[in-house]
């Protein structure tokens, strides 16, 4: 606001003052010009009317730019007048908001410099203002000079508010040295009333130090329990090794089982599968073989049924044979018959008419030979057809058990063939499964191991317990002795007593480090790794 | 592009694979049986192994134990068809608890092959 008005005034004043001086000469040399070239009528006039008016702006700008010089320099005056004032203020809050601060004299210090400053650059501000408006009382006329006045009521109360809000500020300021003169004061008291108690205080402890209470003096008691808490720390630290490393292998021994479950249960299902398969198989080889068995005991029996067969056709051909002597018997019966039937008939001629009955039974015996003589032909002829036949039978009988043979060793053949494939899958197929079973017993061994070395971290676990337990009952006896002596004051406890203890420490501490820690051994998320005994 | 090794005793098989392979931009090498399948492994050096399971001389059984305790991480793809009493799936089944990365049934797709392929490598 104060800016916008400090420029209104400028402008209006300058800008009054150059147009008016710039135009008035102007006016005048063109009236000049004109008369001149008139009267004479020289065109000489007319280059002199020409400078004159370039005259005219170039006067105007070079006043523009004097006027616009002094009001910028005017300008950074108000400016770095309203930075020192801001600098106080926040220096003034500043304050307010730390009431305690480390040095109060130097902020005192600063606020004296500012408003000495301050006050300066106002001193300046006001004669510079005071100038300008005197410098436009002159150069403006009546009319300017209500416009003038107009401002300066404007700006004299400003001036006054500016004026009055200094000698707040004044007022604060003093206010504020007195507070901080009195708070600086009080300090200095305090800190000089106590400063001989600190002091006495302080000599006091020192002394304590080396002060002997009955048997042991403080120094001791220091070292004793510093030796505990460090002995405290490691058997923490253990503990917190075992809680991790139970942690992972609690994780692992899960993690161990499931893998060894998923192993065995595929192991178990491919095995289940492969009974069936394998019954298969079995049951093919089972039908090739009892094929086999059974052309075995047809080609064992062969021989003998061939034996038998051709035993009872040659009985058969004996009989035959034997018929053969009937027939032949048959056949001297008829001869006989004959020749008696023709010696009848003779004898029945000799006889005459008597022997004609005689001669018919004669003929008739004769008759009866033949017929005999006849059928024995025919018997013997049926005889030989038989013999013939049943030779040609038994040749038959030969070839067609023969030829039974072949199809049969044909048949054999092909089941031999049959089992020397199956022989081959099976071969394969165990072959397959043996390997399957091998690469998951490796794997169910692995995991078994795992697990193995899992149940055995807690004998490790046992054994640190062991070792803590151990120590903690070194450590306590020698406490109870402490506290034995220190009641009894009999001033035994020397500097030896820290010493065992301080080898209580170190014995535990040596013992961990010879049996390892797995901490250190392994990352911080991998299972702890131990050897099986 | 992988550079893939084929064993299968089966030559119009093993040629019909070599060529599928080939086309898709992969480097093969074939082999009859698994004899001749680890020694090319030894000078080949393959990403990934195709092998038959039933085989003369060294069938795929052996092949895949051998070259998984040669080298646990390498990709092999087991494939089978089976034999009489012995089927496909009891030898890819078995590969598969040996620990190969992919299996095949015969007959099989050019894309499952692929498919197969790019499983391996992945």
């Amino acid at each position: 606001m104060f800016n916008k008005f400090k420029n209104a005034i400028g402008y209006a004043s300058k800008i009054g003052r150059i147009l008016l001086i710039s135009n008035g000469i102007a006016l005048a040399l063109i009236i000049v010009a004109v008369t001149f070239a008139f009267y004479t009528g020289d065109y000489a006039s007319v280059v002199f009317l020409g400078l004159s008016s370039a005259i005219m702006p170039i006067s105007q700008w070079f006043l523009l730019k004097h006027k616009s010089a002094s009001i910028t320099k005017f300008e950074q005056k108000i400016e770095i007048t309203h930075e020192k004032l801001n600098h106080i203020f926040n220096c003034i809050a500043a304050h307010f908001e730390s009431p305690t601060p480390d040095d109060p004299n130097s902020l005192a210090k600063d606020v004296e410099v500012f408003t000495r400053e301050l006050s300066e650059s106002l001193t300046q501000c006001s004669v510079t203002l005071t100038n300008q408006m005197q410098a436009l009382s002159i150069a403006l006329d009546n009319q300017e000079n209500e416009r003038l006045q107009k401002i300066q009521d404007t700006l004299l109360p400003l001036i006054k508010t500016l004026s009055d809000a200094m000698k707040s500020y004044f007022n604060v300021r003093d206010k504020i040295d007195d507070t901080l003169r009195i708070q600086v004061a009080d300090a200095k008291e305090m800190i000089e009333r106590l400063e001989p108690e600190v002091l006495d205080l302080s000599n006091r402890l020192a002394s304590m130090h080396e002060l002997p209470l009955f048997p042991v003096s403080l120094r001791q008691l220091d070292q004793v329990v510093e030796v505990n808490l460090e002995l405290d720390q490691n058997i923490y630290s253990q503990f917190e090794v075992i809680e991790h490393d139970t942690n992972q292998n609690a994780i692992a021994l899960v993690t161990s089982m499931e893998s060894l479950s998923i192993n065995a249960n595929n192991l178990v299902d491919f095995i289940t599968k492969t009974i069936q398969t394998v019954t298969k198989m079995n049951t093919n080889s089972d039908t090739d073989v009892a094929f086999i068995v059974d052309i075995g005991h047809f080609i064992k029996d062969i021989p003998e049924k061939i034996r038998s067969d051709i035993e009872t056709l040659q009985k058969a051909t004996h009989v035959i044979s034997d018929l053969g002597y009937l027939v032949d018997s048959i056949k001297e019966i008829s001869f006989q018959t004959d020749i008696l039937a023709v010696n009848a008939a003779i004898q029945a001629a000799h006889a005459g008419d008597a022997g004609l009955g005689f001669k018919i039974v004669a003929d008739e015996v004769r008759k009866l030979a033949v017929n005999s003589n006849h059928a024995a032909e025919m018997i013997e002829t049926g005889l030989e057809n038989a013999r013939k036949t049943i030779q040609e039978g038994l040749k038959f009988k030969a070839l067609e058990g023969l030829m039974e043979e072949i199809d049969k060793a044909a048949n054999v053949v092909d089941s031999v063939k049959n089992l020397e494939q199956n022989h081959e899958d099976m071969q394969q197929y165990y072959k397959t499964l043996f390997a399957v079973i091998n690469k998951n017993n490796q794997q169910l061994a692995s995991d078994i191991s795992e697990i193995l070395s899992g149940v055995q971290y807690q004998d490790i676990v046992r054994q640190r317990i062991e070792r803590m337990k151990s120590t903690m009952s070194r450590r306590n006896e020698l406490l109870e002795l402490f506290i034995q002596e220190l009641a009894t004051s009999r001033g035994l406890l020397t500097e030896d007593f820290v010493a065992q203890m301080q080898s209580v420490l170190n014995d535990y501490l040596e013992e961990e480090l010879h049996h390892g820690n797995s901490l250190s051994e392994n990352s911080a998320d991998a299972p702890p790794k131990f050897e099986l005994f | 592009m992988a550079k893939i090794l084929v064993i299968d005793d089966e030559e119009q098989l093993r040629d019909l694979l070599k060529q599928m392979l080939t086309r898709d931009g992969h480097e093969v090498v074939t082999a009859c049986d698994g004899v001749e399948g680890t020694r090319c492994f030894d000078t080949f050096h393959p990403d990934v192994v195709i092998t038959d399971i039933i085989m003369p001389n060294k069938d795929g059984i052996e092949v895949i134990t051998e070259l998984l305790c040669r080298d646990s991480t390498i990709a092999i793809i087991a494939i089978s068809g089976g034999r009489r009493a012995i089927t496909a799936e009891f030898n890819l089944e078995s590969a598969e608890l040996l620990g190969v990365k992919g299996i095949l049934s015969k007959p099989f797709t050019r894309e499952q092959l692929r498919e197969a392929v790019q499983l391996a490598l992945a």
